[in-house]
């Protein structure tokens, strides 16, 4: 139950801040860099959906941590 | 001469592992949700129906082999000349069908990606086996769900390889190794095309979803339709299931697992029974035994239906006789006090 917990508080933690991200009007980035960070907060949005299917698997919580941190990393300072 | 079966059998898997895997290294681009949205609902749809027929042309043998599996009158037979095209433009117009189409099939290629990697991974087990012959702690020996694991930590492995995740990557690889899968291995799904599968794998199931988004919103404004989410039972595990009735076609029944869309469905519980969760087709043709119904005018066809036995059989004629909503309620209610049925 609390594997299940933290699955869950991964995955919405993951989707609030590429929610934010988009929301944010572009400040000091360029539209280009933006472009290409929208592009692949989209393939990890699809990534961590596809982590879903599976959440009994013994990887998954950890990737979806990984993918967090990917997103904060690629989201950071410019949301 | 005596017919090699076994390698018959091997060549047509085979031959089904490259025609999905040369799909999807040439054209798996236009599954991607950025161009995929750019086609109108018909070109999705053809898309999709065209794709399938590529890479899964064996679905007409799969949908006989489950029809047969039922009385005669009771089957529904596939035109000689059967087309999944022409499925595709008997939706043409109602939105709420095309929706349920694409969902229920962009499912079936993703299915078909998944299935053809495990049959990568088992090819790949078997030839290392005949090499490594006579060393028994070199043998792999996996059972059908050791293989689904398998597949779905390559899958993952690939995936984040492309994301350009190394934690997450490492993490995929670090279980396939748990599994004594080596990274020379994995480089031979590489070249096989495996992370083209996987590709094609999310794409589809993201279309898939976007699918059911835009369904929930249609079916809602609509209202006529009966839709909604189910909970079944898979031995202990709770699984989420959307359902439409499509009328005509037959129940679309799909596992979500997006917690947006099950919010989404929180006010909308499917009540009514699953019928045919394992068919590879959704199609407007019925049987004859259903066609028997369907001279019957409603009222009088609700009345036939609740005298089945099988509630699950009454719905399967109902949503194929075109009933809807407050039809099917109808059909739910034994008498004017409305009780249950």
């Amino acid at each position: 139950m609390a594997k299940q917990h933290e699955i869950t508080s991964y995955v919405s933690e993951v989707n609030a801040k590429i929610e934010a991200f988009r929301k944010k009007t572009p400040q000091s980035v360029n539209s280009n860099e933006r472009l290409a960070i929208e592009m692949k907060l989209a393939d990890i949005e699809i990534a961590v959906k596809d982590l879903m299917e599976d959440e009994e698997s013994p990887e998954v919580q950890d990737m979806l941590k990984a993918y967090l941190d990917q997103v904060k990393e690629l989201t950071q300072g410019q949301a | 001469m005596r017919i090699n079966y076994k390698k018959i059998n091997r060549e047509m898997r085979m031959e089904k592992t490259s025609r999905a895997v040369d799909f999807f290294r040439k054209q798996g681009y236009k599954f991607e949700l950025k161009n995929y949205k750019m086609l109108d609902n018909m070109d999705r749809l053809n898309l999709i129906a065209g794709t399938l027929e590529r890479i899964f042309p064996g679905y007409r043998i799969d949908f006989r082999k489950f029809e047969e599996k039922k009385p005669e009158a009771k089957q529904i037979e596939l035109d000689y000349d059967f087309d999944l095209h022409e499925i595709m433009e008997s939706a043409e117009g109602i939105p709420s069908t095309e929706k349920a189409l694409e969902i229920f099939y962009s499912n079936r290629i993703a299915h078909t990606c998944r299935d053809v990697q495990k049959q990568m991974l088992s090819d790949m087990f078997t030839e290392k086996n005949r090499e490594n012959a006579g060393y028994k702690s070199l043998i792999y020996h996996f059972d059908g769900k050791e293989i689904d694991q398998i597949a779905k930590s390559a899958h993952r492995y690939f995936i984040a390889e492309s994301n350009m995740n190394t934690k997450a990557a490492n993490i995929a690889q670090r279980q396939l190794a748990k599994n004594g899968i080596t990274i020379d291995e994995i480089e031979i799904l590489r070249k096989r095309g495996y992370d083209a599968l996987a590709k094609g794998y999310v794409d589809c199931m993201a279309i898939k979803d976007e699918a059911i988004a835009e369904s929930i919103k249609i079916l809602k404004e609509d209202k006529t339709q009966s839709f909604g989410l189910a909970k079944v039972k898979n031995g202990k595990r709770e699984e989420n299931v959307f359902v439409i009735d499509v009328p005509c076609f037959g129940q679309m029944s799909v596992h979500i697992y997006d917690e947006k869309l099950i919010t989404l469905l929180s006010d909308n519980e499917y009540r009514y029974p699953i019928c045919n969760a394992d068919n590879v087709l959704l199609i407007d043709k019925t049987s004859e035994y259903q066609e028997s119904f369907m001279l019957q005018d409603t009222p009088e066809l609700i009345e036939s239906l609740r005298k089945l036995k099988s509630r699950r059989e009454a719905h399967e004629i109902a949503v194929k006789a075109g009933l809807q909503k407050d039809e099917l309620e109808m059909l739910y209610k034994t008498n004017d006090e409305g009780d249950e049925r």
